[in-house]
């Protein structure tokens, strides 16, 4: 099964882990979770602005998340991305992916979490006190 | 033809999205953005370095070569940062 979820409002992790986990045949449940730095190089940030281009987000995160779970022959693969005004310490991105043994899980987890650095279409800006500054891309 | 811009690209535009008529000698992606470039100063401060200037043709990722055949919409916007 694969659920993308593009989303302004704010999730909860714990309630997404306890429902992937419901289903116990996996063997293997990999999580990663991105979350707004209170500090970055920039400085202290007051908050993060998070543009994103809706119809192909949807689209090409679906399409990745597809050809993991084929490569990696995963059982479940979720993935959440916010937009909008994010405040420090709220999580940005979930991605959970599991399969029968940890190694598929891994690897399909950090395949897709980095390609979504480079690859989805979101741009973040950091809102200091007194200015904002587009993040530049880091692979 | 729908054109979008994100980022910093819009900011520097003044505007998210505008329709234009492609003119004839506009063939590729690349002809397109140096066609917006020496349409007004906006676009040239916004779009010059087109290194870092990213394209997606009808929601897709594609290269300055793309040919425009039968492209309905256009996205133009700085490296993405998503995750």
């Amino acid at each position: 099964m694969i659920k993308v979820q593009i989303q302004k409002k704010k999730f909860n992790p714990q309630k997404i882990l306890k429902n992937a986990e419901k289903d116990k045949k996996y063997g293997a449940l990999v999580s990663f979770i991105g979350s707004v730095r209170e500090e970055t190089n920039n400085g202290k940030i007051k908050s993060l602005f998070i543009e994103h281009y809706e119809n192909m987000a949807e689209k090409v995160i679906y399409k990745t998340a597809l050809s993991a779970k084929e490569k990696w022959n995963l059982d479940y693969c979720y993935i959440i991305h916010r937009y909008g005004k994010l405040k420090a310490g709220e999580s940005i991105v979930m991605v959970i992916t599991c399969s029968k043994h940890r190694k598929e899980a891994y690897a399909a987890n950090q395949h897709i979490i980095d390609w979504l650095k480079i690859n989805a279409p979101f741009w973040k800006k950091e809102i200091f006190e007194n200015e904002s500054k587009w993040v530049e891309q880091t692979v | 033809m729908k054109i979008l811009y994100f980022a910093k690209v819009r900011e520097s535009i003044g505007f998210s999205e505008e329709n234009i008529d492609l003119p004839s000698n506009v063939k590729t992606v690349d002809d397109f953005l140096n066609y917006l470039i020496s349409k007004d100063k906006k676009y040239d401060f916004a779009l010059n370095n087109k290194e870092a200037i990213h394209i997606a043709c009808d929601e897709e990722h594609v290269d300055k070569d793309f040919i425009l055949n039968d492209t309905k919409e256009i996205a133009i916007f700085p490296p993405v940062t998503g995750g």
